[in-house]
């Protein structure tokens, strides 16, 4: 079996487009953070049939793993998680849908009739295909290996640098005056933007 | 019947406009990352994709991949330490409060 | 290679429908007596007070980041360890050094007492 069946991935595609929507449609953030799981999961999947084994454990490791809990500990962490009654959208969605709609259907458009070379190797083994990975990590592309772990430690101080910023500011007093501020200023400049 | 490589990027474009739009429209700063993180995916199909049907032998798109992946996690470890501390500061992640730089 | 994903399709569908079936068939058995009380959120007794939406604390933020950044490292890990053997001492002194930046990283983490609960 050269290609993947269509019968796996015709499933696979379309839980990883459903569920995609349900993430930015979902009214509720709590609601998106848990639709991405099973989209992670659908990639996986797609990963999986294009035979890259290596990268579906990776997938389910990092993403579905860690990258989610990080971002539902944030959501947890943001306590106004908006209203769901409330409008969940900026102003500039309605312009988004074409543009994204244009996007999307434009660049699978393009895609498709580009002349691609029809090539009917097989896939390397699970086995030699990890191996030919960190074999390559080791000898060609030693630097990026490298510069991965530099990305990461950037990525690590800055983050800890940023949550860790303050002391816990003095409670919500100051905020609110903040705030109360900014929207004085923007009130006097007669300043059309939408509140709330 | 088999799915062939235009299908993967024809799927990965999709992905990639789904994720444009959370990136967009999207009021939440925290919904805006999920979307990043959809593009991102997108992405990497793409790779794996072009790995597969026309250079499976070659490690080049699998490395890719894995920068990626890199990128992604700290791209999200930051992002959200940056929406946690504008939460901080203005009590809110929602995009359209937060325009102090507007002036 | 589909064979490959075979059995961990049959593994799944095996383990959901494990559960789907059991909780189907205790429906069946069980008796309906709903109540209102009965949807309260229990809190070892006495009346929940407040929302459950609690403001957490930040370390669980950093917790999860340091998870994240070490589960990445793990990802890096692997392929090399599958072919580490193949190159020998230049191999070992690569992942030294990827090693020592991120134990860096460990290090400023633990300074800042992010891995502390404070």
């Amino acid at each position: 079996m050269i290609s993947p069946s269509i019968f796996v991935f015709a499933p696979l595609a379309s839980a990883a487009l459903f569920t995609a929507l349900m993430v930015v449609r979902s009214r509720n953030v709590i609601h998106a953070g848990y639709w991405l799981l099973p989209c992670l999961l659908a990639v996986a999947g797609l990963f999986g049939s294009l035979e890259a084994h290596f990268f579906v454990v990776v997938q389910i490791l990092i993403y579905a793993g860690a990258i989610l809990i990080l971002i539902l500990f944030a959501l947890m962490l943001t306590r106004d998680v908006m209203d769901p009654k409330q409008r969940q959208t900026t102003k500039f969605a309605p312009l988004a849908v074409p543009l994204c709609i244009f996007v999307g259907l434009g660049g699978a458009l393009m895609m498709a009739r580009a002349p691609w070379p029809a090539i009917q190797a097989a896939a390397p083994g699970p086995a030699e295909q990890t191996k030919a990975l960190g074999l390559g990590l080791i000898g060609d592309y030693a630097l990026p290996f490298e510069v991965a772990s530099l990305i990461l430690l950037a990525a690590l101080i800055g983050a800890i640098c940023l949550a860790k910023a303050e002391k816990e500011p003095a409670a919500p007093e100051p905020v609110i005056d903040l705030r109360g501020e900014i929207e004085l200023e923007e009130s006097v400049s007669a300043g059309a933007a939408d509140g709330h | 019947m088999t799915a062939n490589l235009t299908h993967y990027l024809a799927l990965s474009a999709a992905l990639f406009g789904i994720g444009l739009y959370g990136v967009l429209a999207r009021r939440n700063a925290i919904a805006v990352l999920m979307g990043i993180e959809l593009m991102l995916n997108a992405a990497n199909i793409n790779f794996l994709a072009f790995w597969r049907f026309l250079a499976p032998n070659s490690v080049e798109p699998q490395v890719y991949v894995l920068v990626v992946l890199t990128v992604a996690a700290a791209e999200a470890a930051v992002g959200l330490a940056v929406v946690l501390n504008v939460y901080r500061s203005f009590g809110t992640v929602n995009l359209d409060e937060i325009a102090r730089l507007k002036g | 290679m589909s064979e490959l994903y075979l059995t961990f399709a049959v593994f799944g569908a095996v383990a959901v429908g494990f559960v789907c079936v059991n909780l189907f068939i205790a429906r069946l058995a069980r008796p309906s007596a709903p109540n209102p009380d009965k949807l309260e959120t229990y809190e070892c007794g006495p009346l929940p007070v407040g929302e459950a939406w609690q403001q957490f604390n930040v370390h669980y933020y950093l917790f999860a980041l340091l998870f994240v950044v070490f589960e990445v490292e793990a990802a890096f890990l692997y392929p090399w360890a599958v072919a580490y053997k193949q190159v020998g001492r230049y191999a070992v002194v690569e992942m030294l050094i990827f090693v020592a930046i991120l134990a860096a990283g460990l290090g400023y983490a633990w300074r800042r007492k992010a891995i502390e609960w404070e």
